[in-house]
């Protein structure tokens, strides 16, 4: 084995250029499970903003108005804890499955891979053939046959991709919404008008044409993923123990001389990243899995064991013991625990009444009255976050102070914020060198309730 | 009722229409752009990019070598004879040590915007006199460029020199 192919990318040639992959189809045992996946997750994308849940789409990422919904619990622009530990697990999440499984996502799905070889590579197989007759078309010169395929294939593509772009800024303009401004003039809603054509370019850049150079150049995760795994990491691998020396048998040569590897190139025919798997763990490699449906076709043919490209750790296709319980298995499982649990506490006791007292900027410090008392211009901050109106209510237990609020209790719509003025009387007498601290207690009917200690002004005499 | 249903379909259909129109007045933007192209700038396009950009690297890589390798040169030229013949000198300097064992060096002489006088030459070494070269060359006056090239069995360096000759 030569170790020239890591001077290059597969996709460049020694000019530099870009060179095209046509990766054949072969639909194997793992090839069907991959199709239901992707099906499922392009069905759950689609039908998502349609589907509602407590009266509101279930997931609607309202970034105008700063609110977030998922599957009816609403989440506000100041839940900040509840992103952190959202993303936080996340993060966590993609370790630790990295860790156990290698790069499980982008094989089965990453919506590059989704979109690409289930919806958009299809359409172009349907229409300009299989990998041969496709390389064979651009190729030729054009003519009729060629532009019509051509035109016909990106016509279509563009069509799925307007469905893939028009439902993905459902999840943030509002499916309902997004249908009323469908019905009117784009010039009524030029913004998102131009984000589906915006979106509907990008699709048609990264679909029909980037394709597996995203995977290769660009995707953050192929570049970090090699840290997140080791030799027991699961993997797509060849098992060079096994299939070296490869080859077929010369004339008066024993087949025992050789590996199982009959060298027949299917698997790096069927590679969307156009590499070769038999050179090793590749940062190219996206675990798609085509080479173990591609080589295992070949090995049944030709009665052999499957498996000589399988799902494997590095160590057991070493022949070495494979460890699925590694320290880093448990650390990243530990955290990940730890941020589902935090998030699902955060969640259980979340409270949906959120209220500051805020001294405005352009108030004076303090008045004083004509009964001789001093009173101190404050307004009271309140977020109501449920689905319910809500009446606040503000006290004091300190003696001889009175707050006025306009309504007392002040009545708040569900899912606004209000601002009201909270004027706090007092007398002189109780200033301490111009500065009195007080608690205030704020409640609403649902049962929240909440102290504020407040320092009150007035003249220092 | 009639155009009222057909009304009603044509507005529900009105976003799909815009995007098609869109596309479409961008391809006849495409095009003219591109006829434009074709027809007043058939040079704008480039059929090589990668070759050129690759011989350029090479270029690059030469002159960087001469830095590196911390060559000097010292070009002097003398006076023209009657038929434009200049007897051209080439002393190459160099600061490293050891010295390096030049297999070959070569001179290309041009000048901007007229390529009938353009001329390469490989310069002859004088002998026990390291690092000088020299080379009869037909040069008229002018500017002229000179680009030396050092052959070496490390690699090549490329040295440029502008002269105005009377």
């Amino acid at each position: 084995m030569t170790d020239t192919f890591r001077d290059t990318l597969y996709t460049i040639d020694h000019s530099g250029r870009r060179k095209w992959v046509y990766p054949s189809l072969v639909r194997g045992r793992l090839y069907w499970p991959r199709f239901v996946v992707a099906y499922i997750l392009m069905l759950v994308y689609l039908v998502m903003p349609w589907i509602k849940v407590a009266g509101q789409q279930a997931i609607f990422l309202n970034i105008v108005n700063r609110r977030f919904v998922f599957f009816g619990v609403e989440f506000w622009a100041t839940d900040t804890f509840y992103l952190f530990l959202v993303l936080g697990g996340l993060a966590i999440a993609l370790f630790f499955f990295t860790s156990l499984f290698g790069r499980l996502w982008c094989g089965w799905a990453c919506p590059e891979t989704v979109f690409l070889e289930f919806l958009f590579r299809p359409i172009e197989r349907a229409i300009e053939g299989n990998s041969a007759q496709r390389l064979r078309l651009d190729q030729q010169p054009w003519n009729f046959t060629k532009i019509w395929k051509k035109l016909l294939k990106h016509g279509l593509c563009a069509f799925f991709a307007w469905i893939l772009a028009s439902t993905f800024l459902a999840y943030f303009i509002g499916a309902e919404t997004l249908i009323q401004m469908m019905q009117g003039s784009p010039t009524d809603n030029l913004v998102p008008f131009s984000l589906t054509i915006i979106f509907m370019g990008l699709m048609g850049f990264q679909f029909g044409w980037f394709r597996e150079q995203f995977c290769t150049v660009l995707c953050p995760y192929a570049r970090f993923q090699s840290v997140l795994m080791d030799s027991n990491s699961l993997v797509v691998g060849y098992d060079s123990v096994r299939g070296e020396p490869r080859g077929k048998a010369k004339k008066g040569q024993s087949d025992q001389e050789l590996g199982d590897c009959v060298d027949c190139g299917l698997c790096v025919r069927v590679c969307p990243t156009g590499i070769d798997i038999r050179n090793g763990m590749q940062l190219e490699c996206i675990n798609c899995t085509a080479c173990i449906d591609a080589c295992d076709s070949i090995m049944q043919k030709l009665g052999r064991p499957l498996g000589l490209i399988r799902y494997d750790t590095e160590n057991g296709l070493n022949g070495e013991r494979r460890r699925i319980l590694r320290p880093r298995v448990f650390i990243y499982g530990f955290i990940l625990i730890a941020f589902l649990t935090a998030f699902a506490f955060k969640l259980n006791n979340r409270v949906l009444s959120e209220t500051q007292i805020i001294r405005g900027a352009r108030d004076v410090p303090y008045s004083a009255l004509a009964n001789g008392q001093i009173t101190n211009h404050l307004h009271l901050k309140i977020s109501n976050k449920s689905k319910q109106l809500r009446h606040y209510s503000v006290s004091t237990s300190e003696p001889g102070i009175s707050l006025l609020v306009p309504n007392s209790p002040y009545p708040v719509e569900p899912g606004l914020i209000v601002t009201t003025p909270l004027f706090v009387n007092f007398d002189k007498s109780k200033l301490n060198a111009g500065k009195l601290k007080i608690v205030i207690k704020i409640s609403d009917d649902s049962g929240y309730s909440e102290l504020r200690e407040v320092t009150l002004l007035g003249p220092d005499e | 009722m009639n155009n009222s249903s057909t009304l009603s379909k044509f507005q529900y259909y009105k976003w799909p229409l815009a995007i098609v129109l869109f596309f479409i007045c961008l391809a006849i933007f495409h095009s003219f752009l591109l006829m434009t192209a074709f027809s007043k700038h058939p040079d704008a396009v480039d059929q090589a990019p990668y070759e050129k950009g690759i011989a350029y690297q090479q270029v690059i890589d030469k002159i960087e070598n001469a830095y590196v390798w911390g060559l000097k040169t010292e070009i002097s030229i003398s006076s023209a004879d009657p038929d434009n013949q200049r007897e051209v000198s080439v002393n190459i300097l160099e600061t490293k040590t050891p010295k390096l064992s030049i297999d070959k060096v070569t001179i290309r002489s041009f000048r901007a915007n007229d390529s009938s006088l353009d001329q390469e030459k490989e310069l002859n070494s004088v002998v026990g006199d390291y690092g000088n070269y020299r080379q009869i060359l037909n040069l008229p006056k002018g500017l002229w460029i000179f680009e030396i090239t050092i052959v070496t069995p490390q690699g090549e360096a490329l040295v440029k020199k502008q002269k105005f000759l009377s």
